[in-house]
């Protein structure tokens, strides 16, 4: 498995930002894991939690050529380890029997945040938890024929953990 | 006071006299508020002339060149010139009106999303909003052009916004000349030096067996010639330059080894692949440079000056980085430096003369018209505050490797982009800094911008013009002999009368075919007032050495078809 870096950017919140630090990271061939992006509690200011594919010069590198753009205010390299980090899941899946239904039910134990409500023969789940964590159970709904009719995810957000 | 006349009045402000541009329906409020502006216009026949121009002006007087075009086609006609800026670092505000803006994202008549298109070739770029942010917007621009690491700015001002009045207090400001408060709160200049990473220097330098400086754009950029001298007569390291950092030293010196690179002199190449320790100031180790990269890192140590902090461990890793303006940083280390260093590597030093000495640069054929034969007659005739201009090719390189300018800002070309067609338009902007400016190109280069020849007419711009024809895109045409079995595919050209076509503009234009005529008119246009053109016929199939076969080391230099320089 490649390695993986989390940066937190914060930067102006003005037109343009978005695509600026996109296309650059296009631009230089950066492996974009995930990107996600919303204001602060400052309006003014918007943060991105972007996960980079790749080595630390890498991830340092992006770092450096994002830092240049003149609408960042701060950038920050982390490694996994040293962030809470936290993905969405909504899935909207269909039951056929109870064995399956019984694996959703099981499934309370394993993700960090998970609700689930009915919608006719349909039911959608709302999971909360890290990116891996969520393949896996992804994973784990496949194995056992469930159908998932519809799906998205939220992309990363990350925090610096404390000292 | 309407936004056009807002724009115009925080140019004025902001000490333009001179702008490049070319009319066109989204500019045309501009143009109509023109006749109450002192600023005076300079009419391109095409947009891309305009950049050119206003870098041409950048480039020599160290101010910020404008240049102005209309929407649409208008707007993307400027975009080489912008690219061309970005890559080696030169100040411009570039001005493009669009369409209104109840018609942006409509595909209007002439409406392009400039501003999307030239996101990764500027350093910044604005879109307009509102009339009223005009003139803080034109303030951040030139800010942000001229510091930290210079570039280029585009704003792009719908039409609407050029009509719109601009509110009471706007108006007052201006017509005040006062200041418009920045709003760049993420812009971040170079923190102040960090001391240890001086220290260490001083460490490598004085462990340094075989130290050699690399010199470049930065220094001319960071106004940092005199320190330079300094560094280098203290340390007593030799030297080699990138071909921007040509005339930031004394490149007479016996220590100085020409330019390094892909056409670097023999002992310059030599000299950065058995360095020890490499003092990269005020340069980015591109590709030209430093040939295989894998090769060029090995067994080296590299110091590097840069005020761009994502230039550091770019291409080459650094032991030492020195970020920031090299006026502070070198001064910083030159005073560091203990006495008497150059002693502990003066075998280096003499093994590197003698290279200098070994392995000189190919002479002008006797009896015969060639490149080097007029850039030499044209070297020994030039001024210390000539200008020359040169184009991209084979006459780019022979030129670099045999101009040494005494002074910075003196030779002036497209490094990064490599632009043909850059010559004669950037020449047009840099007859403003006032000094005598000779424009060299050769004849394809010559013809992507020659419409310019009209503007030069029509204004009467000083700027003697010199063709180089040799009847072929001269530098593909090496590769293709030396690398594709002289399989000359499209190089070869069927040109104009080039002295027919200067005359058709009422330009004063003349011949060349032999050594003795060359000099003459050299001799004719270095006292000519007024512009002049000059087509010297060559020999057609000449190379340029010495050369680094692309992706090769700078070990496999060749000095000729049949000799490389020693590798070992």
């Amino acid at each position: 498995m490649t390695e993986r870096f989390i940066l937190i950017v914060v930067t102006r919140n003005a037109p343009g930002v978005l695509s600026r630090v996109s296309s650059l990271l296009r631009r230089k061939l950066f492996n974009i894991d995930s990107l996600t992006v919303g204001r602060t509690t400052n309006n003014k200011e918007s943060r991105f939690t972007i996960v980079i594919d790749g080595d630390e010069a890498q991830a340092n590198k992006a770092a450096l050529l994002i830092d240049r753009l003149i609408e960042i205010r701060s950038v920050k390299v982390l490694k996994p380890d040293q962030c809470l980090r936290r993905e969405i899941v909504l899935a909207r899946v269909e039951i056929t029997s109870p064995e399956q239904e019984a694996l959703l039910e099981s499934s309370h134990a394993e993700i960090i945040s998970q609700l689930i409500f009915k919608e006719g023969d349909l039911i959608t789940l709302e999971l909360i938890d890290t990116s891996q964590k969520l393949d896996e159970f992804l994973e784990k709904l496949n194995q056992a024929d469930i159908k998932i009719v519809d799906w998205v995810r939220s992309g990363v957000i990350a925090m610096q953990n404390l000292e | 006071m309407t936004g056009a006349q807002a724009l115009l009045k925080a140019l004025e402000n902001h000490g333009v006299t001179e702008m490049f541009a070319y009319p066109g329906g989204a500019v045309l409020p501009i143009y109509d508020a023109m006749a109450d502006s002192p600023i005076r216009r300079i009419l391109v026949r095409h947009e891309q002339a305009s950049a050119f121009a206003a870098q041409g002006y950048s480039r020599s007087t160290q101010e910020v060149g404008v240049c102005l075009a209309t929407s649409g086609p208008g707007a993307t006609n400027l975009v080489t010139g912008i690219a061309d800026a970005m890559l080696d670092s030169i100040p411009l505000v570039a001005i493009t009106g669009n369409v209104f803006k109840q018609l942006i994202g409509s595909d209007a008549f002439q409406e392009i999303d400039i501003v999307g298109i030239c996101e990764p070739i500027v350093k910044h770029s604005y879109f307009i909003e509102s009339a009223d942010d005009i003139p803080r917007v034109l303030a951040e621009a030139f800010h942000l052009a001229k510091s930290g690491r210079p570039g280029p700015v585009l704003i792009d001002i719908p039409k609407c916004e050029q009509i719109a009045e601009v509110s009471a207090e706007t108006m007052k400001k201006l017509n005040n000349k006062e200041n418009f408060e920045l709003q760049l709160p993420g812009y971040k200049l170079p923190p102040a030096l960090d001391v240890t990473q001086i220290e260490k220097a001083v460490e490598l330098i004085t462990e340094a067996k075989k130290p050699i400086v690399i010199y470049g754009h930065g220094v001319v950029l960071s106004n940092a010639e005199a320190h330079l001298k300094e560094f280098l007569e203290k340390s007593g390291i030799a030297n080699v330059w990138t071909l921007h950092g040509m005339g930031a030293y004394d490149n007479t010196e016996t220590l100085s080894l020409g330019m390094l690179g892909m056409h670097g002199t023999g002992a310059a190449n030599f000299a950065v692949h058995h360095a020890d320790l490499v003092l990269g100031i005020g340069i980015r180790f591109d590709d030209r440079i430093t040939g295989k990269l894998s090769e060029f890192k090995l067994n080296k140590k590299f110091i590097h000056f840069d005020i761009d902090s994502s230039e550091f461990n770019k291409n080459v890793p650094a032991v030492v980085s020195l970020h920031g303006q090299i006026h502070d940083t070198l001064p910083t280390l030159t005073k560091a430096l203990p006495e008497g260093l150059e002693k502990q590597w003066s075998d280096w030093n003499q093994q590197l003369t003698s290279k200098k000495k070994a392995w000189p640069l190919d002479e002008s054929k006797a009896g015969k018209l060639t490149e080097i034969t007029v850039i030499n007659q044209l070297y020994k005739i030039m001024g210390e505050e000539d200008i020359v201009l040169v184009d991209v090719g084979q006459h780019q390189m022979w030129a670099a490797q045999r101009f040494f300018p005494k002074k910075s800002r003196k030779f002036l070309t497209s490094g990064g982009l490599g632009t043909m067609g850059f010559s004669l338009p950037t020449a047009m902007g840099a007859v403003f800094s006032g000094h005598p400016v000779w424009s060299i190109s050769g004849d394809g280069g010559f013809q992507m911008n020659s419409q310019e020849l009209a503007t030069i007419a029509q204004d009467n711009l000083p700027v003697k013009i010199i063709i180089l024809n040799n009847s072929f895109l001269g530098m593909v045409r090496q590769w293709q002999e030396l690398f594709y079995d002289k399989n000359y595919v499209d190089t070869p050209l069927k040109n104009p009368d080039f002295v027919k076509l200067g005359e058709a503009y009422g330009i004063p234009s003349f011949r060349a075919e032999t050594q003795e005529e060359s000099k003459a008119l050299l001799d004719k246009m270095q006292h000519f007032e007024g512009p002049i053109l000059v087509e010297f016929k060559l020999e057609k199939e000449e190379n340029v050495f010495p050369m680094v076969p692309a992706g090769e080391s700078l070990g496999n230099t060749m000095l000729s078809k049949t000799q490389q320089i020693d590798a070992a």
